[in-house]
């Protein structure tokens, strides 16, 4: 029997729990990728080592496909690791994690393709790959070089596995729906529903006005809590501001003449909150 | 004599970064060891994506020793002196000699070995290498991390150091193995690795690839081949199948499903029809589990691309542009919406000035107008390389004619400097409206690149924008086009055309400053200067130099025919009136009279009347001549 969702989460959380990782919690208003998680953003900042993994549901309006789609949704599911400093072996440690999955690599083309990734409203950005499987993408793995308009020394290593799609390839099969999540259920029993509702609300239903005021809303209470001297305060703020602006744009509610000031506000305010809670962290940063 | 090999382990390279090393890195080396006395005969590279070798041949043992004699203080100086001449130079006083009223420290320098100069000169050669971007790690800074090092002069290990990695004689096996593979020497260099299944040398690679492609009938659309090169160490061709049902989508979507991410290689039927096959290079791995492995991965890609056709078949063309205003351009320049809008006044621009006739007047205006919708379909959103190619198929099923799905197929052409242009009279109107207005919404916000950034593809743009007036002689009002401020950025494209063809940069350059800013122009007289160089252009030149250098910054104006008195006045003034010089030609003629006029008559005569006249006639030939060139910027 090919592994389940929640076995291959849990052979992942033990590996790099091994690996000396602090296993946190996904964080609990919505991010569009295990990166805002403040346990990696605002981690990677400053001298001090930090060693972390987890699960983090990655929240994509925009993505929705009412579960119609085989691999698209507007929520799924990534496994993080952020290793700081990055260590000299990272790809090695990287590639027995998919041994301890289950994964026979030597009989795999395992490649690791050059790509970049930038998120502007972070201010952040980094130089790395997406790692094949065979053709198939399955993590995205990354030298954080910026991180809220700051430059990172020591540089961190993040690696960000594509859960589903992993769990399709172990199980052999096509559609996340028929996928096993655990104890005989499937994907589609636990997550179909919420997939056809959000997509509904995302697209069709969403407040467009009340988004707008949240957005600036959370952009003052973000700037009062920097201003307060407190830099994890106002981060969930910023988060909300970019959740406000990622169900605008998915409802189609963003201007094009809007869309850089929007973003431009979104990468201000991480830059404040990255200065301030640099301040903070104890070490010389 | 000894060969030295060096070999940087690192993660994977970027394709792009490899061939970057692969150019560079031989003759980086070889200056190194020069610098270092110790030249070798012969540098070359081998370049993986996990390494970058370097072998360079026949190096001395080491460096002879060097007379060295410096000149100190004066005979005659105090002792103090002599003292501290000979502490700086590690010698007694009593060793210094004595010569023409000198003190000279004299040393006979020692011999240096080969292996003790190569350490210094591997770490500067790698140091120098030179890539587009590059990152930082705990270690270091390079393309990407430097992982191993092996440096061997002969067989012998050399102790060298790079971003902190210190050399040893073994080298890495293939992805995903973990064993280390020993190195004997320059010599065995490549069949060590070779053992192990790793081709470090990107030929043999591109060499096994080629004859893959070819033994299955594969062909490289979208030219990934060079790019694949440099993505394998191990290169493995592989066949796999995927339903036919995708066959009866338009042929480049398949294609680009294949090319654009994947990197695969189509196949060809004999009758020219696609096959439901592909080639797959793997990096090694079992060939069934990769090739099942791909097969799945390529129908995802294809479902998507089937999903994507039907919504935006659906959705339907007139929809799409109904979306445009909702997308960005460039910063500054409004929406998509806005840009097509600010095509159709470009394009009747370009037609009015190139008497286009009417019927490809109205096809380019309609494709103006549609051309820019396939940015919002699902299927450039997940194929970007479809551009313009989807827009066609849209407007087919919408009922356009035939000419205007051409004209947006084409008028993202040429894709690149020196590619295939638009072959329809209408797409080469789109495009060049199309990639004219580009570069004036850039340079309008301040985006106009910057060495070798250049993120909004403007040169190309502008190097568009000549190769097409070029090919079909269409004068275009750049000012108009493009903004004052980008017509020399555009005309800078001209450049590696016309050199191509022999023209020197000096002719130009000549032609440049004739104030003409059509590039058919301004191209005409380049080529007219290069046909006409020798002898008769240098008289040319030398006489326009004269008529300068005397008018000074006299303007040209009225010659009064009363005022003019000497014969060779006369005659010169009567050249100019009658529109000599108007050619090379006619030029070099009126260079005769213009020799004569200066040897005849004294410009600077002392009536004020009598020489200011004589001065507007000059400057009068001056510019006239300067219509042709800039005569000035021509080699004396």
């Amino acid at each position: 029997m090919a592994a389940t969702f929640q076995g291959m989460i849990s052979a992942l959380q033990a590996f790099w729990e091994e690996q000396g990782c602090v296993i946190v919690q996904p964080y609990h208003t919505e991010v569009g990728a295990g990166t805002s998680n403040p346990a990696t953003l605002l981690r990677v900042l400053g001298p001090e080592p930090w060693r972390a993994a987890y699960v983090e549901p990655s929240i994509r309006p925009d993505d929705g496909r009412y579960a119609e789609s085989p691999y698209r949704f507007q929520e799924h599911y990534q496994y993080q690791v952020i290793l700081k400093p990055a260590p000299d072996d990272v790809q090695e440690v990287y590639l027995d994690s998919l041994r301890a999955i289950g994964i026979p690599i030597e009989q795999h083309d395992v490649r690791f393709v050059e790509d970049n990734w930038e998120s502007p409203s972070l201010g952040a950005w980094g130089l790395g790959w997406e790692v094949w499987m065979d053709g198939m993408e399955i993590t995205q793995f990354t030298y954080f070089q910026q991180a809220g308009g700051i430059e990172l020394d020591p540089v961190s290593a993040e690696i960000t596995y594509g859960l589903e799609r992993l769990a399709m390839h172990l199980q052999g099969v096509r559609r996340a729906h028929d996928m096993e999540w655990g104890s005989g259920v499937t994907w589609a029993a636990v997550r179909e529903a919420g997939e056809r509702q959000f997509s509904a609300y995302n697209y069709e239903l969403a407040d467009t006005a009340m988004l707008a005021r949240h957005f600036d809303d959370h952009e003052a209470e973000a700037r009062r809590c920097v201003e307060a001297g407190l830099p994890l305060v106002a981060y969930d703020h910023v988060l909300k501001c970019s959740h406000a602006f990622n169900l605008l744009d998915s409802r189609r509610a963003i201007a094009v003449t809007d869309r850089a000031a929007y973003i431009l506000r979104m990468r201000r305010l991480a830059q404040a909150v990255a200065a301030a809670h640099l301040e903070q962290v104890p070490g010389d940063g | 004599m000894a060969d030295l090999l060096l070999e940087v382990g690192c993660e994977e390279l970027p394709a792009a970064h490899c061939r970057l090393a692969e150019e560079a890195l031989p003759g980086l080396l070889a200056a190194e060891l020069e610098r270092a006395g110790i030249p070798a005969e012969t540098v070359g590279a081998h370049v993986a994506p996990r390494r970058l070798a370097a072998i360079a041949r026949g190096l001395p043992e080491g460096r002879e020793a060097q007379r060295q004699e410096v000149r100190g203080p004066r005979a005659g100086a105090p002792e103090q002196a002599r003292q501290g001449f000979a502490r700086k130079h590690g010698l007694s006083v009593d060793a210094l000699e004595e010569r023409d009223g000198f003190v000279w420290a004299v040393s006979e320098g020692a011999a240096v070995s080969a292996s003790e100069l190569v350490a210094a000169a591997v770490a500067a050669a790698v140091g120098r290498l030179q890539f587009p971007r590059t990152m930082r790690w705990p270690g270091g800074r390079f393309s990407r991390p430097i992982r191993w090092l092996v440096c061997k002069l002969g067989t012998d290990v050399v102790a060298a150091h790079v971003a902190g990695v210190a050399s040893t004689g073994g080298s890495r096996g293939p992805r995903p193995g973990k064993e280390a593979v020993s190195i004997g020497s320059a010599g065995t260099y490549l069949d060590d690795l070779r053992a192990h299944g790793v081709l470090v040398d990107a030929g043999e690679r591109r060499a096994a690839i080629r004859a893959g492609l070819e033994e299955h009938g594969a062909s490289d659309p979208m030219a990934k081949l060079e790019e694949v090169v440099y993505l394998v160490e191990r290169p493995h061709v592989l066949v796999g199948e995927f339903p036919a049902r995708y066959l009866d989508l338009p042929e480049r979507i398949p294609i680009t499903a294949m090319q654009s991410h994947q990197r695969y290689f189509p196949i060809r039927a004999a009758d020219g029809g696609l096959e439901p096959r592909f080639v797959v290079i793997s990096n090694g791995g079992d060939a069934d589990v990769v090739r099942r492995g791909n097969e799945e991965v390529l129908v995802g890609r294809l479902d998507d691309a089937r999903f994507a056709y039907d919504r935006d078949r659906q959705l339907g063309l007139d929809a799409m542009v109904g979306e445009l205003d909702r997308v960005s351009f460039i910063e500054g320049g409004g929406s998509l919406a806005d840009k097509a809008a600010r095509l159709g006044p470009l394009v009747e621009a370009l037609c009015d000035r190139n008497d286009v006739d009417a019927a490809v007047r109205a096809t380019a205006l309609r494709a103006a107008a549609l051309c820019k919708a396939d940015l919002v379909s699902r299927l450039v959103g997940e194929f970007s390389a479809l551009q313009g190619y989807a827009g066609s198929v849209y407007a087919r099923i919408a009922g356009e004619g035939e000419e205007v799905c051409a004209a947006i197929a084409e008028h993202h052409r040429p894709d690149e400097a020196g590619g295939e242009l638009p072959a329809n009279a209408a797409g080469a109107l789109v495009a060049v409206a199309d990639k004219g207005d580009t570069v004036q919404v850039a340079f309008g916000a301040g985006l106009e690149p910057t060495g070798s950034r250049d993120p909004y593809g403007l040169r190309r743009a502008a190097a568009g924008v000549v190769a097409i007036a070029l090919e079909r002689g269409w004068r275009v009002d750049l000012p108009g086009l493009v903004g004052e401020g980008a017509v020399g950025f555009v005309l800078d494209r001209l450049e590696p055309l016309l050199l191509d063809e022999g023209v020197t940069i000096e002719e130009l350059r000549a032609a440049r400053g004739s104030g003409a800013t059509e590039p058919v122009e301004v191209t005409a007289l380049a080529r007219a200067q290069h046909a006409f160089a020798g002898p008769r252009r240098d008289a040319v030149r030398d006489a326009y130099g004269r008529c300068a250098r005397i008018a000074g910054d006299t303007a040209a104006g009225h010659v009064d025919d009363a005022l003019l008195s000497d014969p060779a006045e006369r005659a010169l003034a009567g050249e100019l009136a009658s529109g000599a010089g108007g050619t090379l030609e006619s030029a070099a003629e009126l260079a005769g009279a213009i020799e004569r006029f200066f040897e005849e008559v004294l410009v600077m005569a002392e009536d004020e009347a009598v020489r200011q006249n004589r001065l507007r006639l000059v400057a009068g030939v001056r510019d006239r001549l300067r219509r042709l060139g800039d005569f000035a910027q021509l080699p004396g």
